[in-house]
């Protein structure tokens, strides 16, 4: 704690107090008042600017008293305006959506944002904008947020089409995943195979792969920080699709007229109503609601709730005809994420402070039950958070920035429990199941500031903590950023951070179920730790309106979880006796190429990466491969208006195989009485084998047949796997008919996608 | 466990019928024909798919979202050449009745290996036997060479001449046929002493229910158990005047029950107490109850053994590699010694 204390207070204290007036406010869209986060303001006379942040809010605080300020934002029409100041001023900035073709004054906009990418501390980042969410084709044609996160450098995906992500080395429970502040534990609809997130509820997306601002905590390897929309405040919206396998809509509106606003979205799919139209019945559905109000409560204070709420479904019941009931089945779960928000971000008198007080909720559950012959089953997994989160951002000037806070939450761990009644109570024992409580705690500041024109640093601390089972784990978690800038198109960028995690998913199989628990650490869990260290390059090309980095990264991994050999977690309690500690190690190379700019969009990237992991109780001792060290991935990824009507879009990727642990023996062995004879498997040294290499093209065209402009739609037509090439997710052995042989089992062939889009606005 | 057979079976019964096999039976055939009609789709243009299926326009729809789900069918799957293992002699063993050590001897044999050999048919076992090793054990400082026994394939045996509980024994095999050589050595485990073994029948649970109720007797040092129930699948074999021992290597048996055991948390009296359900649907009245003191090392064969079984873990789980004790080989040398109770069913 008194490193913190040490550190911010000297940051104070060296800051020069030289700032003259102070120019703030929000950048909003025109049409229907949604903030803008992100958005550039630079002011060329000063050769400085500044973006808004997540809530659309900016200020700058100059020596100057009149000068020229450029407004712009990714596809909408800049302003560009002078600014007298004899005082503070607080000035909003609404931006009308651009439509056409960029003209001139677009271009210098777009190279305002490029340069943004060059002059900003921030490295390891991605924004994702909803319209490329909308637009890159992914398996049935589903909009999903996650599977386009997949595409960039250093993430690296599971099995095919699953919601898997591997960051830099990292596992799938190391990545932070928050809508709205709130964490959201279970990222996947059926099975993993479609994301959890409605693209059409979705504002903007950032995804960290380092670097991490130290108001980032909790996770070892990355986060994904998703918006919501906050609803237009002045006119209605709908806009919705009707997919192959869902169908959403999405309204949005003013309650009260430039005051207060609501977004309301839903989804749900059909597999179960398709299937009754072919006379099978597969009773499994999904759906999911994003909600969200908003309302000013004046020019300084405004406040937010929002919520999402989803459900897998799976509910088979057959019951006989017999008037005895005797051989009636019924079977099913129920599984999925709540997760509540209120938000109140308040401005302070000076204009220079910004701060947003959080409460969130969240909670995942699973409930397995069946019920068979006076028999009844049920299977509950729950793990519930409560916590506060207050930030402050101080913008002492545009040289210099400050960050600050403090966070708190509490976890409660409820893992199976079972509930029997009938003769399997015989078998299974009913459990209430361990409650399992733990608070986490930390506390963080940062400074970005100026060193000289070519210099930037970013340095901020987190001290973090946890209390569990009376035991108290905590630490100081650094971070770090650097840039020096060449000049105005080029930079390079240097990041350190540490990380601490104090919590990991349970799961004993080699695929990610829904069904896989969360746990806390304990008295002999203790939380995995890694270390980052990241050297990057950062080149714009204004005349092509390109951007292109390329980032180097080490990565250590300190006591990671496994799970012995042959663990069962099924039914079992008691899952520290089956977890094993170990450490692992990652390093790479990502290029990233990429247009946000035009009529031709896209990126083009490639990483190179090695994955190993070190566990003393498994394979030996030796170190092994990760089981999605991917060596080479690549990606190119394209959005081409082909003209006002028609788009095209194209994913094509390449990647190394994921390593597979094959079974390459088999032995005889009686048991230990002599009695019976089993077949015993022989397996290679661990993920000793890789599977061969996948690439898979997808395609989307976009139809837009002629609206008008309160009400527009578009046809999505595209093909997931073009060419029908497997990707191999596992080995299996196979008869030829006259031998057995090795062979490597893709999942999704060729699959057509059909979709329709369409939205409406009230003027 | 009868009741799990019964709710098996009607479950079995039920999905016959039930909407989830109709429905898996719908896929089966849709992708028994879809994916020759989707490649045609692939490389067609959207009025050649009209024509050619005579459909209307909600037809076509409802064809892409079947197609969603079918036309994964017809990817094919890709080759891959994984290294084989190296053949090694597998190695078990035990001590039987009349101070008999027993080992019996196999080669372990390619996972591509032919199909008899992985149903356990007798002439594919009989391939992986080994009848020609020279099979040497060395205790107390004697040296003895095994010989095959009983006219069974790749099981050898001695008496032993004299033995004390914890000595080592060290077993070398050289096997001519397959030019491969072991060793190993285990520490002699003294047999575990059973206070009190019953089995009674309960048919208020279930209709074939019964409770193995049994105490053994703790040792001083860490202990590890497995005990295995059997009941005699042919009552004609057993006599009064039958052993223990006679009716367990007798092969009559069948296994009901068998638990791994170790001594943590044992009550202060030293006696390990359990009760257990079992199913014993045999019409004999006697069951066969071995309990066998075991190394620690073994008891971790036995739990991989049992942790890597069953359909979950096979497929979903991290493949289980199996500890060995045997140099250059596979199995587990053991020296335990079982001791078997006859016990009438009440």
């Amino acid at each position: 704690m008194r490193y913190l204390f040490v550190i911010i207070s000297s940051l104070f204290f060296i800051t020069q107090a030289n700032a003259q007036y102070t120019l703030s406010g929000h950048i909003y869209d025109k049409s229907d008042g949604e903030a803008l986060p992100g958005a550039a303001l630079y002011l060329p006379e000063l050769e400085t600017g500044t973006a808004t942040n997540v809530y659309g809010f900016y200020s700058l605080t100059v020596n100057q008293t009149s000068f020229r300020v450029s407004v712009s934002y990714l596809g909408y029409e800049p302003i560009d305006t002078l600014i007298n100041l004899n005082e503070n001023q607080a000035l909003n900035f609404y931006l009308e959506e651009q439509i056409g073709q960029l003209g001139e004054v677009e271009v210098s906009a777009t190279r305002i944002e490029l340069q943004e990418q060059v002059n900003s501390t921030k490295m390891s980042s991605v924004s994702l904008t909803p319209q490329e969410i909308t637009n890159i084709p992914t398996l049935a044609g589903e909009a999903d947020l996650i599977k386009v996160a997949q595409l960039l450098p250093g993430v690296t995906s599971g099995n095919e089409g699953t919601t898997g992500m591997f960051v830099r080395g990292g596992t799938d429970d190391q990545n932070l995943v928050v809508l709205d502040d709130a964490v959201v534990y279970n990222l996947g609809h059926l099975f993993g195979f479609f994301s959890v997130f409605n693209s059409d509820a979705i504002k903007d997306v950032e995804v960290v792969k380092g670097g991490f601002s130290s108001d980032y905590g909790g996770r070892l390897s990355s986060v994904m920080d998703v918006r919501m929309n906050d609803g237009s405040i002045n006119r209605f919206n709908a806009r919705g699709g009707i997919g192959l396998l869902t169908s959403r809509l999405t309204i949005d509106g003013p309650v009260i007229k430039d005051k207060m606003s609501f977004m309301l979205a839903a989804r749900r799919t059909y597999i179960d109503r398709v299937f009754g139209l072919f006379g099978a019945d597969l009773p499994y559905y999904f759906y999911d609601y994003n909600a969200k109000l908003n309302y000013k409560i004046s020019s300084n204070d405004r406040i937010y709730f929002s919520s999402y709420f989803g459900n897998d479904v799976l509910a088979f019941d057959e019951t006989s005809g017999d008037d005895e009931g005797d051989e009636d089945l019924n079977f099913g779960f129920k599984l999925g994420n709540f997760t509540s928000t209120l938000r109140w971000n308040h401005i302070y008198k000076n204009q220079k402070v910004f701060s947003n007080v959080t409460l969130h909720q969240t909670r995942f559950k699973y409930d397995i039950q069946g019920d068979f012959i006076d028999n009844s089953l049920l299977i509950r997994s729950q793990i519930q958070d409560v916590g506060v989160k207050a930030d402050w951002q101080y913008f002492k000037s545009t040289e210099n920035k400050f960050i600050f806070g403090a966070q708190t939450v509490t976890h409660f761990f409820r893992p199976n429990v079972i509930s029997t009644s009938g003769d399997i109570s015989d078998f299974v024992d009913n459990r209430e199941g361990n409650l399992i409580q733990n608070t986490e705690f930390a506390v963080y500041g940062g400074n970005e500031r100026d060193l000289s024109k070519a210099l930037k640093v970013n340095i901020g601390l987190r001290y973090s903590m946890t209390t569990t089972e009376g035991k108290v784990y905590s630490g100081p978690e650094p971070r770090f950023s650097l840039r020096y800038k060449f000049d105005d198109d080029n930079s390079v960028k240097a990041s350190y951070s540490l990380m601490r995690q104090y919590m990991h998913r349970v799961s004993s199989s080699s695929i990610a179920l829904p069904t896989d628990l969360w746990y806390p650490v304990t008295e002999n869990v203790k939380p995995q730790r890694a270390h980052q260290y990241a050297l990057g390059y950062t080149r714009i090309f204004q005349k092509n309106q390109l951007s292109f980095s390329v980032e180097t990264y080490y990565k250590s991994l300190k006591r990671l979880i496994e799970y012995r050999e042959g663990a069962s977690l099924i039914l079992n309690d008691n899952f520290e006796r089956e977890l094993i500690s170990g450490d692992g190690e990652a390093y790479g190379i990502e290029f990233l190429l990429r247009k946000k700019y035009g009529a031709f969009t896209g990126w083009m990237s490639y990483s190179l990466s090695k994955t190993s992991r070190t566990f003393s109780n498994l394979n030996d001792g030796n170190t092994y491969p990760a089981k999605f060290d991917r060596r080479h991935v690549a990606t190119l990824v394209s959005m081409t208006e082909l003209n006002d009507r028609v788009s095209f879009s194209a994913v094509w990727t390449f990647q190394s195989g994921a390593w597979f642990t094959p079974q390459t023996g088999q032995f005889l062995m009686p048991n230990a009485s002599l009695t019976q004879v089993e077949l015993i498997p022989i397996y290679g040294a661990r993920n000793s084998t890789q599977l061969t290499a996948t690439h898979r093209l997808d395609i989307n065209f976009i139809l837009k047949p002629r609206g008008n402009r309160r009400f527009g739609g578009e046809w999505h037509v595209g093909a997931y796997n073009f060419y029908n090439r497997a990707a191999p997710f596992r080995v299996d052995i196979q008869s030829n008919g006259v031998t057995q042989e090795y062979v490597q089992q893709g999942l999704f062939g060729f699959i057509p996608s059909i979709a329709y889009n369409f939205n409406f606005s009230s003027k | 466990m009868r009741v799990l057979v019964n709710i098996r079976n009607a479950i079995a019964r039920k999905l016959r019928k039930s909407r989830l096999v109709r429905f898996l039976m719908t896929k089966q055939s849709l992708c028994s024909w879809l994916p020759i009609k989707l490649n045609k789709i692939a490389a067609s243009t959207s009025n050649h798919i009209t024509y050619y299926f005579h459909i209307s326009s909600q037809r076509l729809l409802l064809l892409f979202i079947v197609g969603l789900f079918s036309a994964s069918c017809s990817i094919e799957s890709l080759p891959i050449s994984v290294e084989p293992a190296e053949e090694k002699i597998a190695v078990a063993s035990l001590i039987g009745p009349e101070e008999t050590f027993f080992v019996t001897l196999s080669r372990s044999f390619s996972a591509l290996s032919a199909e008899d050999v992985n149903d356990l048919t007798n002439d594919g076992i009989d391939r992986l036997l080994l009848n020609r090793a020279l099979v040497i054990l060395e205790y107390e400082g004697i040296t003895d060479t095994l010989e095959n026994i009983f006219d069974v394939n790749g099981l050898y045996g001695t008496q032993l001449e004299a033995f004390n509980d914890f000595q080592f024994l060290t077993l070398t095999v050289f096997d001519s046929t397959t030019n491969k050589s072991i060793s190993a050595q285990s520490m002699l485990q003294p047999q575990i002493q059973v206070d009190s073994i019953t089995v009674t029948r309960d048919s208020t649970r279930f209709e074939d229910a019964a409770v193995l109720t049994y105490n053994i007797i703790d040792r001083p040092e860490d202990n590890f158990f497995v005990v295995q129930a059997y009941q005699l699948t042919d009552p004609d074999t057993t006599t009064a005047d039958s052993s223990e021992n006679d009716i367990f290597f007798n092969n009559d048996t069948f296994l009901i029950y068998e638990e791994l055991l170790t001594d943590r948390g044992v009550s202060d009296d030293g006696i390990i107490r359990r009760e257990e359900l079992i199913n014993f649907s045999s019409a004999t009245d006697s069951a066969l109850v071995v309990v066998t003191n075991i190394s620690e090392g073994y008891y971790r064969f036995l739990e991989a053994r049992r942790r890597s079984g069953g359909l979950i873990s096979s497929l979903a789980n991290e493949p289980v590699n199996h500890p060995t004790n045997v140099q250059n080989g596979v199995g587990y040398f053991s020296a335990h010694r079982p001791k078997a109770t006859l016990v009438v069913v009440e």
